[in-house]
C-alpha cells in the first residue's frame, strides 16, 4: 500500500532526535503516540518520549489503565516525567507495576493523583516507590503512604520538592523521611492524617506548608527556611480534641528553630495550639527577617490567643505586612475585660512594629476588643501606609459605627490611609 | 600619535562586527551584540578569539545555510535588545514562525546547532502545533511523509489511536478477520482430532457390541478402564469441539443416521476380535440400563458429525495408520456416504 508522495521532500523526519523529542513533548500524549502511524521512520519515534503526561487535557475517558500499560510497555529509555492526574481511576490495578517500571527508568518527576472514586479504601503505595532514586519532584494525592520503619534505603537523595495531598500516613513519623532527603527545598503536606509528631530536619528547606492534624511540631535544623505555613487541624484521639499540655510553651517549641523566616502563616487551630502552656512575654529569639505575618482564625476574646499575638509582635521588629482574620469563638464567653486590660498594658509598654506598612483585617465584627486592637496598631505603627478593613458579612449597621470609631483614632503615621471595604468587596490586590 | 591612540582604543567602544562563514563558503558580517546572542558564536569568540576579521571568520555548523542564517540573525537582532516588553517579543515570535514547513524544519535544525535554545523551543512548539489534532493524512501532506507502513502495521493495536473512527472501524474489521482465521484453523485442528477420536471410539463401540449387550462398560481391567476413560474424554472433546463449528452444515436426522450406524456396526461385527476379559460378568439391570443409555448417547454424538467426518476421511485419503478395522470402516462408510448423498 505504498503511495508515492508528491513533490517536496521530507525535512522533518531526519531532524536530530533531541529536536524530535522536543516537538513530541509539546504534543498531548495522544497525538504523540499517533505519530507512530505516519510512516516507518516515525513508527517508534515517540517511544523515547521523556515526558509521559496523562492529565485532564489528554481526554482519555475509558480504558485508561490499558492505555498506560501499553504506552509504558512500548516506551524505551529513561522517563524523565510521568504524570497521571485529573483522570478518574476506576481501579488501582497496575499502579504497582507502573511505579516499579518507572523506578527502573530513572524517573525524575512523578505526579500521581490516585483518587479512586467510589467505595473501596485508599490505595497503598508500594515500597518500590522508594526505589525511584532519581526523583526530584514527587507529588501524590489520595493514597496511603507507608513509611518503612528503618531509614535504610528510605530517602530520595535528589528530591527537591515534595507535595502530598490528602494522604494517610502509616508507619513511623515523617521526620525520618524528611531527614533522608537532604536536598529537600519545598515540602507541602496538605490535608494529611496519621501523623503525631512532625520533626523537620532539612538543611536545605526553603518553604514548608502544613495543613493537617498533628500533636507536636518542631523545627530542628532549618537554617534556610524562609516561608512557613502551619494550618493545624484539631488532633483527635478517640473523638475528643487533644492539645498537648506541656509545661513549656508550644510557641517556643514550635517556632524555636525558625531564625531566618521571612513569612509566617498560622491558621486554623494553630493559634490555639501555640497558646497552650505558659506564654512568655517575649520569645527567646528575635525574628529579624520576618516581614510578613498572616494570622488566621484569631479569636479576639481569647486572652491566651491575644497574648500569643502580642508575644509575636514583640519578636518581629522588621515586620512590614500584617494580615489578620478574626473568628468568633462560638463556645467561649464574650468577656472582653481581661483582653482589654491586657491590651492597655501593651499599649503603654513601648513601641514595636516600627516598620509596619500594610495591615489587613478581615471578618471582624466591630467588637470593642477588635477596635481597641486597631487603635493600638494605629498608634504604634509610625510608618503605616495602608490599613484595609473588611468586616464579616453579617455586620451592616455596626459597620458605620466602626467607621466612625476608626476615624477617631489617632494615628502615629501621617501617611496612614484607612480603607473600608464592604463585605465581599475587597479585592486581593497588593 | 593618533595611530597608537587608535591601537589603544578598545574595540567595544566602536561598533564592531563579527565575521561568520557558512558551510558553503560565503562570509558575512554582523553586529557583535547580535552575534553574541547565540551561545555557540559567543563561545567561539571568547575561547578562540576568532571572528574579528574577514580572514578569521567563525565557521558555522553545516546545518546553517545563508538564508536561514539571516533569519536567525533577525531573531537575535530583535531579542537581544533588552528593553522590549514580553508582549512585543511574543508577537514578534508569532509572526516570525509563519514560514513554510520546510524552512521551519531547517530553522529548527540550524538553531539547534547554534544552541539557541529559545529559538529551538519556539520552532519546536510551532511544529508541534502543526501536528496536534490533525489526522495522519493531513500530517503526511504537510510534511511530505511517505505513507509506507503496511496496513497490518498501522493497525497493530495501539488503542490510543482508537479515537479516529476510521481507524476504529478498520481495527474492528481486522479483528473480525483475525477471529475468523483463527476459528477456521481451530476447526481444522478439531477435525483432525475428531478423526482420531472417532476412529478409536468406533473400535470401542464395536468392542462392546461384540462383548455382549453393553456390559463391557464395567471397568474391571485397567485396560478397559483406560479405554472407557479415553472414550469419555474423546466424547467430551467431540462434543465441545462441535459447538463452535458450523453446525449449520450438520443437520442429520437422528433416525436416518442411527440406522446407518447400526448397519455399519453390524457389518463390522464379524471382523472384530477384542480381548475383553470381563465380558462374562453379570450386570445388574440398573447398570445395564445406564450403559444402554450411554451407548445411545454416544451414538447420537457420533451421528452429529458423521457427514463431515466422512468428507474429511474422503478428502484426506492418506491417514491410514490406524488399526485395520478403520480401513474397513472407511470402506464400508464410503458406501454409506454415497447413500446419504443421494
Amino acid at each position: 500500500m505504498k503511495t508515492v508522495t508528491s513533490s517536496g521532500c521530507d525535512r522533518i523526519s531526519y531532524l536530530p532526535i533531541n529536536i524530535i523529542e522536543n516537538i513530541l513533548v509539546n504534543l498531548p500524549i495522544k497525538d504523540a503516540v499517533r505519530t507512530s502511524i505516519l510512516s516507518t521512520e516515525w513508527r517508534y519515534k515517540w517511544a523515547t518520549l521523556p515526558k509521559i503526561v496523562f492529565d485532564y487535557e489528554s481526554r482519555i475517558k475509558s480504558k485508561l489503565i490499558k492505555i498506560v500499560h501499553q504506552v509504558l510497555l512500548i516506551h524505551v529509555g529513561y522517563i524523565k516525567k510521568f504524570e497521571l492526574s485529573g483522570l478518574a481511576l476506576r481501579s488501582c490495578s497496575g499502579i504497582d507495576k507502573w511505579i516499579l517500571f518507572l523506578s527502573r527508568n530513572a524517573i525524575e518527576e512523578l505526579i500521581l493523583h490516585i483518587d479512586v472514586g467510589g467505595g473501596g479504601g485508599k490505595y497503598t503505595l508500594p515500597s518500590s516507590l522508594f526505589h525511584c532514586k532519581q526523583l526530584r519532584y514527587l507529588e501524590l494525592r489520595g493514597c496511603i503512604f507507608r513509611i518503612p520503619p528503618t531509614s535504610k534505603g528510605l530517602g530520595f537523595n535528589h528530591l527537591k520538592r515534595l507535595r502530598l495531598y490528602n494522604i494517610t500516613f502509616v508507619g513511623s513519623t515523617i521526620g525520618c523521611l524528611i531527614s533522608s532527603c537532604p536536598l529537600l527545598e519545598i515540602l507541602e503536606l496538605d490535608d494529611f492524617n496519621g501523623l503525631t509528631d512532625i520533626e523537620v530536619d532539612a538543611p536545605n528547606l526553603i518553604l514548608i506548608y502544613l495543613c493537617g492534624s498533628f500533636r507536636r511540631i518542631c523545627f530542628k535544623n532549618c537554617p534556610l527556611l524562609v516561608n512557613v505555613a502551619i494550618y493545624k487541624c484539631g488532633y483527635s484521639i478517640g473523638g475528643s480534641n487533644y492539645i498537648d499540655q506541656g509545661r513549656r510553651s508550644n510557641l517556643i517549641k514550635a517556632l524555636g528553630g525558625l531564625a531566618r523566616i521571612e513569612e509566617l502563616k498560622l491558621g486554623n487551630e494553630t493559634m490555639k495550639f501555640l497558646a497552650t502552656g505558659n506564654i512568655p512575654r517575649k520569645l527567646p529569639h528575635i525574628y529579624n527577617h520576618l516581614r510578613r505575618l498572616y494570622l488566621d482564625c484569631i479569636t479576639f476574646c481569647n486572652l491566651k490567643v491575644i497574648s500569643v499575638v502580642f508575644c509575636l509582635f514583640k519578636s518581629v521588629p522588621k515586620l512590614q505586612r500584617l494580615e489578620i482574620s478574626a473568628q468568633l469563638d462560638k463556645g467561649a464567653p464574650r468577656d472582653m475585660e481581661p483582653v482589654l486590660e491586657f491590651m492597655e498594658e501593651q499599649f503603654h509598654s513601648g513601641c514595636f512594629l516600627n516598620e509596619l506598612q500594610v495591615v489587613k483585617m478581615r471578618y471582624i465584627y466591630g467588637m470593642r476588643v477588635e477596635l481597641e486592637f486597631l487603635k493600638l496598631l494605629l498608634a504604634n505603627a509610625p510608618v503605616l501606609e495602608t490599613m484595609c478593613i473588611a468586616p464579616e458579612s453579617e455586620v451592616t449597621a455596626a459597620g458605620s459605627n466602626m467607621c466612625k470609631e476608626l476615624l477617631r483614632f489617632c494615628r502615629a503615621s501621617p501617611k496612614a490611609k484607612i480603607l473600608y471595604f464592604e463585605p465581599y468587596e475587597e479585592s486581593d490586590e497588593d | 600619535m593618533s595611530e597608537s591612540e587608535m591601537a589603544i582604543i578598545k574595540p567595544e567602544v566602536m561598533k564592531s562586527y563579527i565575521w561568520l562563514q557558512t558551510a558553503d563558503g560565503s562570509i558575512q558580517q554582523v553586529e557583535e551584540e547580535v552575534a553574541m546572542f547565540c551561545p555557540m558564536i559567543c563561545r567561539e569568540i571568547i575561547q578562540t578569539g576568532m571572528g574579528s576579521s574577514k580572514n578569521y571568520a567563525i565557521s558555522l555548523p553545516q546545518r546553517v545555510n545563508p538564508s536561514i542564517l539571516s533569519l536567525i540573525l533577525d531573531y537575535c537582532r530583535f531579542h537581544q535588545v533588552p528593553g522590549r516588553s514580553n508582549k512585543e517579543r511574543k508577537s514578534f515570535d508569532e509572526k516570525f514562525i509563519r514560514i513554510d514547513t520546510k524552512r521551519l524544519c531547517e530553522l529548527t535544525s540550524a538553531a539547534d546547532s547554534l544552541q539557541l535554545k529559545p529559538l529551538v523551543d519556539l520552532t519546536s512548539r510551532a511544529l508541534a502545533r502543526m501536528i496536534e489534532g490533525k489526522t495522519p493524512e493531513e500530517i503526511r501532506e504537510t510534511f511530505h511523509l511517505p505513507d509506507d507502513l503496511t496496513e497490518e502495521e498501522k493497525l497493530e493495536p495501539l488503542r490510543n489511536t482508537a479515537d479516529d473512527p476510521r481507524i476504529r472501524l478498520l481495527n474492528r474489521l481486522y479483528a473480525r478477520k483475525r477471529k475468523e482465521l483463527k476459528e477456521r484453523e481451530k476447526l481444522k485442528n478439531v477435525e483432525v482430532e475428531e478423526e482420531h477420536v472417532d476412529e478409536r471410539s468406533v473400535d470401542d463401540l464395536l468392542s462392546f457390541i461384540n462383548g455382549g449387550d453393553g456390559d463391557s462398560k464395567v471397568p474391571k481391567t485397567s485396560k478397559h478402564k483406560k479405554k472407557n476413560r479415553r472414550r469419555k474424554d474423546q466424547a467430551k472433546d467431540v462434543s465441545s469441539d462441535n459447538d463452535p463449528a458450523d453446525l449449520s452444515s450438520v443437520e442429520p436426522s437422528p433416525s436416518k443416521t442411527s440406522k446407518i450406524q447400526e448397519a455399519a456396526v453390524d457389518s463390522l461385527a464379524a471382523k472384530v476380535e477384542f480381548d475383553d476379559g470381563d465380558i462374562d460378568d453379570e450386570l445388574d439391570p440398573a447398570m445395564k440400563e445406564e450403559l444402554d443409555r450411554e451407548v445411545e448417547d454416544f451414538a447420537r454424538r457420533l451421528n452429529s458429525d458423521w457427514p463431515e467426518r466422512m468428507q474429511e476421511i474422503l478428502s484426506s485419503g492418506q491417514e491410514r495408520r490406524h488399526a485395520p478395522i478403520s480401513m474397513n470402516g472407511n470402506g464400508s462408510l464410503r458406501r454409506y456416504t454415497g447413500l446419504e448423498r443421494r
